[in-house]
């Protein structure tokens, strides 16, 4: 029988990005994110478990699907990514509809029974929310850590906390949140406006005890890249929002690399 | 509470060594038969499908490692390694003396 550990073998860290709210932009900063690690170097996937709506390949303009060989699933490459998404596998005819256990299953699959290679991130883009499904992902998948995607609005911050709440049910390290759409470079001034009440994911996290990893400006061209298939990151990479995808990258990478630091337990029966 | 150090006491039998000194013992059919990987626990019943007596004696353990800073994953002989043991659930499986006398079975955090 194949080891399915072994297709995690050379992945040295499982990065979930979450919310506990949809369309806080977190599929953007999943994407944006892995391409700011793959920037540095970094051998990088991108897997998308949002089954409800999976956008990550209309965010990066993938049609190809995935090819399988032998028993394994092999990742679609694009800008240095290997991405696999619950959307590659329907099609117009057969549209996404799984049910909670098939879930389970179908993520089993994406992450055990996939050639990742050697990878130093892969990301997961989780389903938005804090329930029974992101909580079973969360079991299934190693994870090393993960990071919560909020808004400045506070109902979003409320579910952020939910979130914190659901990695640590699970012993997952959040290594901090990402608030999103934080403020805007006025066109006239170049000065930061902020939209909604500012400073909220600020408080939050200092009241949670977590770092603010990054704040990403609300920007028409973030929009504009996801629709077109063409990521800010690529796009306009010495943008406002780029450098703060950077930025993520660099605190996702400090604070995993500290993690594994701390000794790892291995016995050979 | 992590562990600090693993070792095979017997063929059988995993020692856990914790961080507060407490030495953790584990039959290792008894940790397959408490995995809680949705291979082995229906998601939405919560019912078990592996059930104790159910699987061969020979299924052992092949290797032990930490995953993340949270947990232990074990690759079982017959290719089972989706369970994770996260640490406090391995904690609350002890079946060292101290452990078990304090109530007939241990509290187990998932059925
Ligand atoms: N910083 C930003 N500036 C402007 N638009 C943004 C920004 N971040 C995300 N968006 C836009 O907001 C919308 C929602 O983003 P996205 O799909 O990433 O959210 P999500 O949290 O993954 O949503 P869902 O819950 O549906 O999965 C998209 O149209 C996206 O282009
Ligand atoms: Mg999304
Ligand atoms: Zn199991
Ligand atoms: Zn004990």
């Amino acid at each position: 029988m194949m080891q399915k550990t072994d297709a995690l073998k050379e992945v040295r860290h499982i990065l979930a990005v979450a919310s506990g709210k949809g369309g806080v932009g977190k599929s953007t900063v999943a994407a944006n994110l892995a391409l700011a690690l793959a920037k540095t170097g970094a051998q990088v996937g991108l897997l998308d478990c949002d089954i409800y709506g999976p956008s990550i390949p209309m965010m990066l303009a993938i049609t190809e699907r995935p090819t399988v060989i032998g028993e394994k699933v092999v990742p679609v490459e694009k800008w240095g990514l290997k991405i696999l998404s619950m959307g590659m596998l329907a099609t117009e005819d057969t549209p996404v509809i799984w049910r909670g256990p098939m879930v389970a299953g179908i993520l089993q699959q994406f992450l055990f029974q996939v050639a990742w290679g050697r990878l130093d991130y892969l990301v997961m883009d989780l389903p938005p929310g804090t329930g029974d499904a992101q909580l079973t992902l969360s079991q299934i998948a190693p994870l090393s850590g993960a990071v919560i995607v909020t808004t400045p609005q506070d109902v979003a911050l409320l579910d952020a906390r939910r979130g914190l709440k659901m990695f640590q049910q699970v012993n997952v390290p959040v290594l901090g949140l990402v608030e999103n759409m934080s403020y805007f470079v006025c066109d006239q001034c170049q000065k930061k406006h902020a939209i909604f009440k500012s400073k909220g994911a600020f408080r939050v996290a200092k009241e949670l005890n977590l770092p603010l990893l990054a704040e990403i400006p609300i920007d028409p061209d973030v929009a504009e890249g996801g629709d077109s298939g063409n990521p800010i990151f690529i796009s306009h990479p010495e943008s406002e929002a780029a450098l703060a995808y950077e930025k993520l990258a660099r605190a996702v990478t400090t604070s995993l690399e500290k993690n594994v630091s701390e000794e790892s337990l291995h016995l050979k029966w | 509470m992590k562990p600090v150090s693993l070792k095979k006491i017997d063929p059988r039998t995993l020692g856990v060594e914790w961080e507060d000194a407490h030495q953790g013992v584990y039959d290792t059919t008894f940790l397959r038969e408490h995995c809680t990987c949705a291979a082995c626990v229906d998601e939405w019943t919560g019912e078990r499908k592996v059930k104790t007596g159910m699987l061969p004696a020979t299924v052992l353990p092949v290797t032990i490692d930490s995953v993340g800073n949270y947990g232990l994953q074990i690759r079982f002989s017959d290719g089972h390694a989706t369970g994770i043991y996260t640490y406090d659930y391995l904690r609350s499986l002890c079946q060292c003396p101290g452990c078990h006398s304090r109530e007939s079975g241990n509290p187990l955090l998932i059925p």
